[in-house]
């Protein structure tokens, strides 16, 4: 009994512990973080200007002037048109890669598949909603009797 | 003399396809006027197919009327949910009020949606398959409004379905028939039924639309627009206090939405739309569908008297497609033929509107899936 009781208020200790802890170690994560984060890129040579920095900056608008499917802004090139011709699921484009996200296409066996389920749900979903609708209608009745009969033996 | 000649210029933008389209409209046209096969709706899409198929047609394009119509009523679905509102004005769901477990019948009756669904999968894609499916609704609302829903304005189906729905939804007394004689046997089809027609109180039939709406909502949100449209002119004629706004909602209201969504729908049946095997192949699934939503009412029905002490007359499940109110007289009439005292009408009254509630729910259910 005391072996419990003490166990109890050391899980009780432990668990209230982590919950302050939790702020505090989220304040200290926060100021031990680089003063600036804003960046700011005077020269346009796409680095940060502040002293000591020196981060990339990402271009955040990205502009395809001459429809090569890469953005145009001087130092980022970025891949904005996908091209996938030798099927691997990857862009071919030098130094992208990204992987090419296909929907995958329904084989008939898979959509009557399907569409058996549907037709099952669909079923029992129509009757419950029926046999609701009718429970409800006898329910109905059932009441609305009773509140005349009340009211004729009332009078 | 050039500009004599100018005047035969357009010829020179007509081609076979639009001619075909105009034979197509015709043949709409005869059928509603020669043989009364859903006039309301054959004509105005006939004539407007017409209309949309002539060269550099003026009523058709960014500023023709057609087009302006069908962006302002089809494209956003409103114009099928107007036309709910009179349709449910219209409906009495006193015969289902008595019995209601009738609105079982109608569920059953609503399998074909899906089995076509399954059948379309295997050529279309599972929106696709779901907009072709619909047309088991046996609604032209409610697949107008699921249709456009899935495939949006552009899709070159939807106009294909339109047809499919109201083309069958006229030809009730041809298909089901057939169907109903393959499914049952003589003696199940000339078994009687007593009909005890209990009083439904006023309350009833004014909490019953709200009801409906709530709990079909809670369970598909999507149908909720469906549903509530129809239900909402349901109440104005339950209501009693309403009779104008009744009588408005059940003929001018929906008349006037009938010539608009007739001659609107026909946008989509243009000759470069609709003149495909794809629209051949979507008119057979609508067969399929309103075949399969008979046979699925009809065995639903033969279940129920496995369990049953009294029998029922089987060929009633068929009365639970939506075509109201012509499905309930095909069956009442087939009892007559099997029994001339017979009288099965009471019955197929109560399931023909159940249909139309659950084929609502369907496409709500089926607007879930896809949502």
């Amino acid at each position: 009994m005391k072996s419990t009781k003490a166990i109890a208020k050391l899980l009780l200790t432990v668990i209230i512990s982590a919950l302050l802890l939790l702020p505090v170690s989220a304040f200290a994560a926060e100021n031990t973080a680089p003063k600036h984060t804003e960046h700011i890129d005077t020269t346009g040579d796409g680095i940060c200007d502040i002293e000591g920095c020196n981060a990339a900056l990402p271009c955040t608008e990205h502009t395809d002037i001459d429809g090569d499917g890469l953005c145009d802004i001087e130092g980022c090139d970025k891949c904005l048109t996908h091209i996938d011709k030798n099927s691997d699921g990857k862009c071919d484009r030098d130094g992208c890669g990204a992987k090419i996200v296909v929907e995958p296409v329904q084989t008939t066996g898979a959509k009557v598949w399907e569409s058996v389920k549907i037709f099952i749900i669909g079923m029992i979903g129509i009757f419950i909603v029926v046999g609701l609708i009718i429970l409800s209608i006898y329910a109905l009745n059932y009441l609305i009797n009773k509140a005349q009969r009340t009211k004729s033996g009332e009078q | 003399m050039s500009e004599l000649i100018s005047i035969f210029e357009n010829f020179l933008n007509l081609n076979i396809g639009m001619v075909v389209m105009w034979i197509i409209g015709g043949v709409l046209i005869y059928l509603a006027i020669a043989k009364d096969m859903e006039p309301t709706l054959l004509l105005p899409m006939g004539f407007g197919t017409i209309l949309c198929n002539l060269p550099l047609s003026g009523a058709i394009g960014e500023e023709g009327p057609l087009t302006v119509l069908f962006n302002a009523g089809i494209a956003n679905e409103l114009f099928p949910l107007l036309l709910f509102i009179g349709i449910g004005a219209m409906i009495d769901f006193e015969p289902l009020l008595t019995n209601p477990k009738l609105l079982l019948f109608g569920a059953a009756a609503q399998s074909g949606i899906f089995i076509t669904m399954i059948l379309a999968s295997i050529f279309f894609t599972l929106p696709e398959a779901a907009s072709i499916g619909i047309i088991g609704a046996a609604d032209g609302p409610t697949a107008i409004f699921v249709a456009n829903t899935l495939l949006g304005t552009d899709s070159n189906i939807t106009g294909a379905i339109m047809v499919a729905a109201y083309s069958y939804m006229a030809l009730v007394p041809v298909i089901q028939p057939p169907v109903i004689k393959l499914v049952t046997t003589k003696k199940e089809r000339q078994i009687k039924m007593a009909y005890s027609g209990k009083p439904v109180k006023k309350i009833t039939k004014i909490l019953f639309p709200i009801v409906v709406t709530i709990v079909a909502g809670l369970f598909a949100p999507q149908s909720v627009a469906l549903v509530g449209f129809l239900m909402f002119g349901n109440l104005i004629r339950a209501c009693g206090v309403l009779d104008a706004l009744s009588e408005t909602a059940q003929k001018v209201l929906a008349n006037l939405i009938t010539i608009f969504l007739g001659i609107t729908v026909s946008v989509q049946m243009t000759a470069d739309k609709f003149l495909n095997w794809t629209t051949l192949l979507i008119i057979a699934l609508g067969l399929f569908a309103f075949i399969f939503d008979t046979a699925g009412g009809v065995l639903f029905a033969k279940l129920v008297n496995l369990f049953s002490k009294k029998k029922i007359n089987p060929m009633i499940g068929a009365a639970g497609i939506s075509a109201f109110p012509m499905s309930s007289r095909v069956v009442h009439k087939l009892g007559i033929e099997e029994d001339p005292s017979n009288f099965l009408l009471p019955h197929t009254v109560g399931i023909n509107v159940s249909g139309q509630i659950a084929s609502v729910i369907a496409g709500g259910l089926i607007l879930n899936f896809f949502g």
